[in-house]
């Protein structure tokens, strides 16, 4: 017996479009004190919903800690989830997946799914286990805070519109992004602004401290962000093949509803 | 982990920083503020030099001046019981197989894994089983391991005692510390044996943890926990993995043991992404793990 490689449509929280056509997976995180509270909401996918309800499919949240090497994966019928941890088996760090999965072999309608990739099956299989909507990785201190700091540049050191990028490492990897007053005030409203700025920082990092064999390369900040992008099968720095454009979005992926909007 | 026991914590990595010269954080060795500091880091490291030399209790009274750890009382930390004293020759890179099953069952319960994934937690448990002359009078032959160089000898013992953070990161303490590195091992091999029983399989503990024992499989499955492929803590996952490697050992030596493990956990990192580990039958995790640690023939 072995896990068929098939397609299967998945809806993920970037909503990529590719499978289905109008839905969306939305779930809201918000850590607290030993505790993570989920809330878990697909639209426009009833089909998943019906699953939900005929008890093919659950929502779930699966709490990782590296540190420890503790992995949980919690289960609810119920879209509002609270995943509880004790204090002693938590060391630095907690990340939390939400998503929706099938609890046994099950099918699911074609009729929502992308018409050029789906719409000839009529029914399509999903197979137990099945992560038929997946969240990002949530992380309970942001990864890009711990790695970036967005300053406003001195009066008179950068012409409007313009940014620089300085490697402060030091027995930690860590980068100031300058950015001038007019696009400062900007950024901490537009998170692509700050999407750019990362893209910067991830084309220093092949030259930083975090590279192969230098001092920080196996820091638990760069082990994290290369874990991140090797999860999401992205070429890391060391690597001949490395995009620093594709990895930083990778980590932190721009908006794809305020793209849409502005194409 | 309490307030009082993060403050030891921190004052353990700050001692630990202290006795370290690390030349990279100096561009010119030759320069004044590189050879201030490599001259404090040498007189502390005397210190701690002839303190260990001088026997057991002097030992412990370094450790107790340094980091305060008769105050333990304050921190709601037990030190476990070590049950026999250990020799040099028990203390080499692994304890023994027997010794690491036997700590192993005694203290399963009883360690808080936060705390054993913690140099300070160790360091502090070793200080307390030195005091008790668990190791015998001759200290400098279990931790500093004789190297010619005094940097390398307090390394060694730092290392062995339960981890060195500030050089070695997260992996330190389930690769450096004998003692806790066992303790890992054997709650790998019982975790792995109770799941694969649970899916009809019978993997005894002791097979699962003789394979752990083989090093560089071990040390890769670490690497690859902490650093890169998360999704192998799932116990059910890493249970088939395990169940894999005992069945297959032949297997596992001829592509070596790094290499095993990087082949088996990855697979099942890939699997992650798209399934649930959870919800996918342990069999059927088996076949991938097992299918990955052939898949370069």
């Amino acid at each position: 017996m072995s896990i068929e490689r098939v397609p299967v449509p998945v809806l993920d929280d970037a909503n990529s479009r590719l499978d289905w056509l109008e839905a969306q997976y939305r779930p809201m995180v918000r850590f607290g004190t030993g505790e993570v509270v989920i809330r878990h909401q697909v639209l426009g996918a009833s089909e998943l919903a019906r699953l939900v309800a005929a008890g093919d499919a659950i929502w779930y949240s699966e709490v990782r800690c590296p540190r420890t090497m503790l992995s949980r994966v919690e289960t609810s019928t119920n879209p509002h989830q609270v995943v509880r941890w004790k204090d002693d088996e938590i060391l630095g760090p907690v990340f939390v997946i939400p998503g929706l999965v099938a609890t046994r072999d099950t099918e699911v309608d074609a009729a929502l799914l992308h018409p050029h990739i789906w719409g000839e099956k009529g029914r399509v299989l999903i197979p137990a286990g099945w992560r038929c909507a997946r969240g990002e990785v949530w992380r309970s201190q942001s990864l890009t805070v711990s790695l970036v700091t967005f300053i406003r540049a001195s009066e008179g050191t950068l012409a409007p519109g313009q940014m620089t990028v300085t490697d402060v490492s030091t027995d930690a990897p860590k980068f100031n992004v300058i950015l001038a007053s007019d696009v400062f005030d900007k950024c901490k409203t537009n998170r692509d602004l700050r999407v750019a700025g990362l893209v910067a920082v991830f084309a220093r990092l092949p030259h930083s401290k975090i590279a192969d064999g230098e001092e920080l390369a196996d820091h638990s900040l760069t082990n994290e962000l290369r874990g991140r992008l090797h999860d999401a099968d992205v070429p890391d720095w060391d690597d001949p093949n490395y995009d620093p454009a594709w990895a930083a979005t990778a980590v932190e992926p721009f908006d794809p509803l305020v793209v849409e909007t502005e194409l | 982990m309490s307030a009082s026991f993060d403050t030891y914590v921190e004052r353990h990595e700050d001692w630990q920083r202290s006795l370290i010269f690390v030349k990279k954080e100096f561009p010119d060795l030759n320069a004044p503020d590189a050879i201030e500091n490599m001259r404090e880091v040498e007189q502390r490291q005397l210190a701690l030099h002839e303190a260990v030399s001088s026997g057991s209790q002097s030992t412990w009274r370094y450790f107790n001046e340094k980091l305060s750890i008769n105050s333990i009382a304050d921190w709601g930390v037990e030190v476990p019981e070590l049950p026999n004293p250990l020799t040099a020759g028990e203390m080499e890179t692994s304890l023994p197989e027997y010794a690491e099953q036997q700590l192993g069952n005694l203290w399963a319960d009883t360690i808080p894994v936060a705390h054993a994934a913690t140099p300070a937690f160790w360091t502090l448990c070793h200080a307390h089983w030195i005091g008790a002359g668990m190791f015998g009078e001759h200290i400098e032959t279990v931790f500093f391991r004789n190297p010619p160089e005094q940097e390398d000898k307090v390394r060694n013992l730092l290392r062995r005692m339960g981890g060195l953070r500030y050089v070695r990161y997260n992996v330190t303490s389930f690769l450096d510390c004998p003692i806790a590195k066992g303790w890992w091992r054997w709650r790998f091999a019982v975790s792995a044996s109770s799941h694969a029983e649970n899916s009809g399989w019978d993997l005894s503990h002791r097979d699962a943890h003789r394979v752990l024992r083989n090093g560089p499989l071990w040390e890769r499955m670490i690497e690859l926990s902490l650093k890169q492929v998360t999704a192998i803590n799932s116990a059910k996952a890493r249970s088939a993995v395990i169940a894999v490697f005992v069945r297959n050992y032949d297997q596992v030596e001829a592509v070596g043991g790094r290499n095993a493990a990087k082949l088996s956990c990855q697979r099942i990192a890939q699997l992650s992404h798209t399934h649930c580990l959870e919800f996918i039958d342990w069999n059927d995790l088996y076949v991938a793990a097992e299918e990955a640690l052939y898949s370069q023939e």
